[in-house]
């Protein structure tokens, strides 16, 4: 095949994108030195690639080259798979490095030499470790291989290749993040050492801390890193004790593991290390375990401070022994104890929920505030409403810290929305009680008729504008609407020929079919209706009733017989999809593969459905495109314009969802469906964001359920928030953390909803 | 018009069901009872709602008709209808209408799976009128105080197609059911399943892990009822990992992932 030829196919892969003829060449004349057949084969994935980035593309081909020498082509869908997983996760220079040493990364993984790639261990692990903690913990690759936790992710090495066998490592890695979940249960980062302690180190070395934190008490010996590595070999003491009481299991298959490791890291180092060894294995060893758990029947463990009393003692002990700085077996099975990022987590942490606190608590009393001026049969709206707010507001200011806890124990009890028990109860568990100062600041917050911070679109005061659409805006400071103040436009996307939509099908090939068949399902849901004036049978039931009536002076009824019946599904369904920029990349190429997905199994149930993108930018252009009318029919345009969905600005979601809901209210189905498929808050340059654009969102969705339109979100994030439950309704969203999952969980929804 | 001779005897429960309260849900219904006020439970499957339901009936002394409700219930399946016996018309008696003549307890159990048109023969019944007509016997019964009328069903279910009516909804004095804290948990699981404290522990640790997996994908947690149902398969001499694996957690899910990850949880555990 002559160049010009490989080059015409080129663009073809990657139309509508049009890159460099130079670069082009360059590209090719790499491939020419490969057959045809592996040539082809790596082009085959140069479409799946290019919308990801084209410069992962040009890296990939230029590395393709030498991969297919080294791997048979049967290898090579994985090794893509790889590299778009390594992009996702560390951005293009992750993906070269990976790229670069293919028999290091890629096959000595593959063939279970070097034991499990994070890449393989990950997704069971999470869900492991969420489960186990019941926090919303998460799990990264550190790229230097160290074991760490900022107490909110885990950081673990990107590959386990200590044992030989695969199943090994992935046991290991699991004991690994457990131990790590151990710190952050026990509060190891964060430690508080008494002030005996600390007079306990001026008496012996004559230096004072700066603070009472772990980190400037541990600075005081004379050999800070040695205190710190006592510091955590007697907190794994604590750790591995609370495993054994919780994860008994873990402890007996994995400890076997940790004390091969042991031994053979005995006689590499010095007898200081030697002596560290000697302490881990008599922690691991089971006859210590059979001591512990006597100790442990009356009680729950070691405490913390017990632990530093012995601290002084061992460090001595270990001093007295030759040694140096080497990192040694607690780098490999303990990690590291980062004091700095745990507190910086922790205080972001606390912060993030003091804020949630205050705003959701002062939304909270406002509220009430208002319900009791109501009842009192004041003055609806203006100023006596307002009072009645001040009144109660500062009424709760002026008590004491005992009675505000009263006040939201009682408010637990009534109407206390989930998120705001869900962060009473994590500050509690943070900091043994809500401190007054959150409440009062509530208070002031809620007293100043304000609930939120952050939040002043800064086009405040402008007038109205007109438009084709034109929509109110819920203001939540103001208790109200803003009248005119969103203009919406109706837009066509670009019909664009791709080859997105054959790739997709064929990757969801299976998928598609069970899906369809799990529709097919719903749409022939034959029923046997009974007591029909005409039907296939004589339904039995009806005929003795009728006869028992017959026999007891009544009038017979003539409905006697059975028709199979197939369900009428009166249901239509718009559906509305997130264009902002966030949705580059991945997610949205995901987002509209599970639109295919949809379409391709919609049609099987007939079900009357509509899909919409929105996007835009400042209140005067609120954009939505148009994708498929409630009516339209399925084919090749919609498949190109669901080819042509792309990132674009803002997400300001009030205006759509009030356009949509419109639409819907113009249908005569009996049920009425609007699902919104979003990666995140709603927000938009001109201030539409926090709690202004929450506030206006569930507005506009509770809008929405009042006319009869049964609104959902499907949410596509790293981590659920909590603000999904107040914006769509305890029930009304579901959150795809798993964006791989995506296709599959949205039209599982879709049959979840209406079946 | 002949009758037909139903034994409500039958429905009478003589000893005490195991019921262990987790607030003051046995204090709300009898209160609701003295005051005779329907009954709505809701609350997430296998959490303890008909235990209570059999619990109130013994406590009350009352019979319990109990009615699972499916989406080909009529209205003649609650009420009743006439049956020919030799050249007679013999009227049977529907649970409800029994329920109603012998000042009994009836409980519709999972009513949301019940079609719309059959459930609002109850609403008569659950207000301050408490009647019951039944237009074949041109008779209009009116309840006894003995009588109540208890309804459950589970919200977690997301399909918009099975929700109760606003309608039905406000007529019921409402119990929210959830599943018990641990101590309790592990009591029930110990008294229920007959096993050790130990084992009853590490069961509702696991349950504990697969309920915080709901944000990840998992729709529904074990249910107290799965927990005990491991604990019987241990009992029979099933080992602890298979009657984890059979018991709970592939009665969860058949996601892969959900399930490998839950696999290392049972593997931590015991």
């Amino acid at each position: 095949m002559d160049l010009e030829e490989q080059k015409r196919q080129f663009y073809q892969l990657v139309f509508p994108s049009f890159p460099n003829e130079w670069e082009v060449d360059e590209i090719l004349e790499t491939l020419a030195g490969t057959g045809p057949v592996e040539r082809r084969a790596l082009l085959a994935h140069v479409p799946a690639i290019w919308p990801v980035s084209h410069s992962l593309c040009f890296s990939y081909l230029a590395d393709g080259v030498r991969a297919v020498a080294a791997f048979p082509l049967e290898l090579l869908p994985e090794w893509v798979r790889q590299i778009l997983f390594r992009y996702e996760e560390g951005g293009l220079r992750q993906a070269r490095e990976f790229m670069a040493d293919i028999e290091k990364n890629f096959l000595a993984p593959l063939h279970g030499r070097a034991g499990v790639s994070w890449a393989e261990a990950t997704g069971r692990m999470l869900l492991y470790i969420r489960g186990v903690s019941g926090l919303p913990l998460d799990l990264a690759a550190d790229p230097a291989g160290r074991l760490w936790t900022d107490t909110r992710t885990i950081y673990l090495p990107a590959v386990m290749r200590l044992f030989p066998e695969k199943a090994e490592n992935l046991l290991f890695y699991k004991l690994l993040l457990t131990i790590q979940w151990g710190f952050i249960v026990l509060g190891s980062h964060w430690l508080r050492p008494l002030a005996a302690d600390f007079s306990l180190l001026t008496a012996r070395y004559g230096a004072n801390a700066p603070s009472d934190r772990i980190e400037d008490y541990l600075s005081c010996f004379p050999d800070p890193p040695l205190a710190e590595k006592v510091y955590h070999l007697l907190e794994f003491e604590r750790v591995i004790s609370l495993l054994r009481r919780q994860l008994p299991g873990l402890v007996r298959q994995a400890a076997p593991l940790a004390l091969r490791l042991i031994a053979l890291y005995r006689g590499l180092w010095s007898a200081r290390e030697e002596k560290i060894l000697d302490l881990l294995q008599a922690l691991l060893t089971p006859a210590k375990a059979e001591d512990e758990r006597q100790d442990d029947r009356s009680g729950r463990g070691r405490s913390q401070d017990e632990g530093l009393e012995r601290l002084p003692g061992l460090y001595d002990e270990l001093f007295q022994c030759a040694g140096g700085g080497e990192e040694g077996i607690l780098s490999v099975l303990l990690g590291h104890l980062d004091f700095t990022a745990a507190r910086a987590m922790i205080e972001q942490t606390r912060e993030e929920d003091r804020e949630i606190f205050i705003s959701r608590m002062a939304a909270f009393l406002h509220e009430n505030g208002r319900q009791e001026g109501d009842e009192k049969g004041e003055a609806a709206g203006g100023e006596g409403e307002a009072d009645a707010v001040m009144l109660s507001s500062q009424a709760r200011g002026r008590q004491e810290a005992r009675e505000a806890s009263a006040i939201l124990s009682l408010a637990n009890e009534t109407a206390v929305t989930p998120e705001l028990a869900a962060v009473r109860q994590r500050i509690v568990a943070d900091l043994g009680e809500v401190p007054i100062g959150y409440i009062q600041a509530a208070v002031g917050m809620a007293g100043e008729g304000r609930t939120g911070g952050g939040f002043s679109p800064s086009d405040e005061g402008r007038p109205p504008i007109d438009a084709p659409f034109v929509y109110d805006e819920w203001d939540y400071r103001r208790d109200g609407y803003r009248k005119d103040w969103c203009a919406l436009i109706e837009k066509e996307l670009p019909v664009l020929t791709s080859s997105f939509f054959p790739l997709t099908r064929q990757k969801y090939r299976g998928l598609i079919t069970r899906v369809r068949r799990q529709f097919e399902m719903l749409r022939t849901t034959h029923r046997f209706v009974r007591r029909r004036r005409h039907g296939d049978d004589l339904d039995f039931d009806a005929i003795v009733e009728a006869l028992g009536d017959q026999r007891a002076g009544f009038a017979p009824s003539d409905r006697l017989f059975v028709r199979l019946l197939r369900d009428q599904r009166d249901i239509a369904t718009l559906f509305l999809v997130d264009m902002s920029n966030s949705t580059e990349g991945w997610v949205g190429k995901l987002i509209k593969e599970a639109l295919v997905l949809l379409c391709e199994v919609m049609e099987v149930t007939g079900d009357r459905y509509g899909i919409y993108g929105f996007s835009g930018m400042r209140r005067s252009r609120c954009e939505l495109f148009h994708i498929k009318h409630l009516d339209e029919l399925y084919g090749e345009t919609i498949r190109q314009r669901i080819g042509a969905i792309g990132p674009r600005e803002y997400t300001r979601m009030g205006p759509p969802i009030r356009h949509l809901t419109r639409l819907l209210q113009a249908t005569d189905a009996r049920l009425r469906l609007l699902i919104t498929l979003t990666d995140g808050k709603p927000e938009d340059y001109d201030g539409y964001v926090d709690d202004y654009a929450i506030e206006d969102t569930r507005k506009a969705l509770i809008e929405a359920r009042g006319v009869g339109v049964q609104a959902f979100c499907l949410t596509v994030d790293q981590k659920a928030h909590e603000y999904l439950a107040h914006m769509y309704g305890r029930g009304n969203y579901i959150f795809v953390n798993r964006i791989e999952s995506l296709p599959l969980r949205m039209t599982e929804f879709y049959r979840l909803l209406t079946s | 018009m002949k009758t037909m001779n139903q034994r409500i005897e039958e429905h009478r429960i003589d000893s005490e069901p195991y019921y262990l309260p987790q607030g003051n849900e046995i204090e709300l219904a009898l209160a609701a009872y003295r005051e005779q006020l329907p009954l709505l439970l809701k609350g997430p499957t296998g959490c303890g709602k008909t235990r209570f339901m059999r619990y109130m009936a013994w406590r009350l002394g009352r019979p319990l008709i109990t009615v699972s409700c499916h989406d080909d219930l009529s209205t003649s399946d609650l009420i009743g209808r006439y049956l020919v016996k030799g050249m007679e018309a013999i009227w049977l008696d529907g649970p409800l209408t029994l329920a109603v003549r012998h000042g009994a307890i009836c409980y519709l159990d999972e009513i949301v799976e019940a079609r719309k048109d059959t459930t609002v023969v109850i609403h008569p019944l659950a207000d301050d009128r408490r009647e019951l007509p039944v237009e074949k016997l041109g008779l209009l019964f009116t309840a006894p105080p003995e009588f109540m009328l208890a309804v459950s069903y589970n919200p977690g279910y997301q399909s918009v197609l099975k929700d109760l009516k606003p309608s039905t909804r406000q007529r019921f004095v409402s119990l929210s059911f959830v599943y018990p804290g641990p101590e309790l948990e592990e009591r029930i699981v110990m008294t229920e399943g007959k096993v050790d404290r130990e084992f009853a522990a590490q069961l509702v640790r696991l349950a504990g892990m697969t309920r915080s997996l709901k944000e990840s994908g998992l729709a529904e947690g074990a249910s107290t009822r799965l927990l005990i149902q491991a604990a019987q398969l241990l009992r029979q001499g099933v080992d602890v990992h298979s009657a984890c694996r059979s018991g709970v957690i592939e009665s969860l899910t058949d996601d892969p992932e959900l399930l490998g990850a839950m696999e290392e949880m049972i593997q931590s555990i015991f």
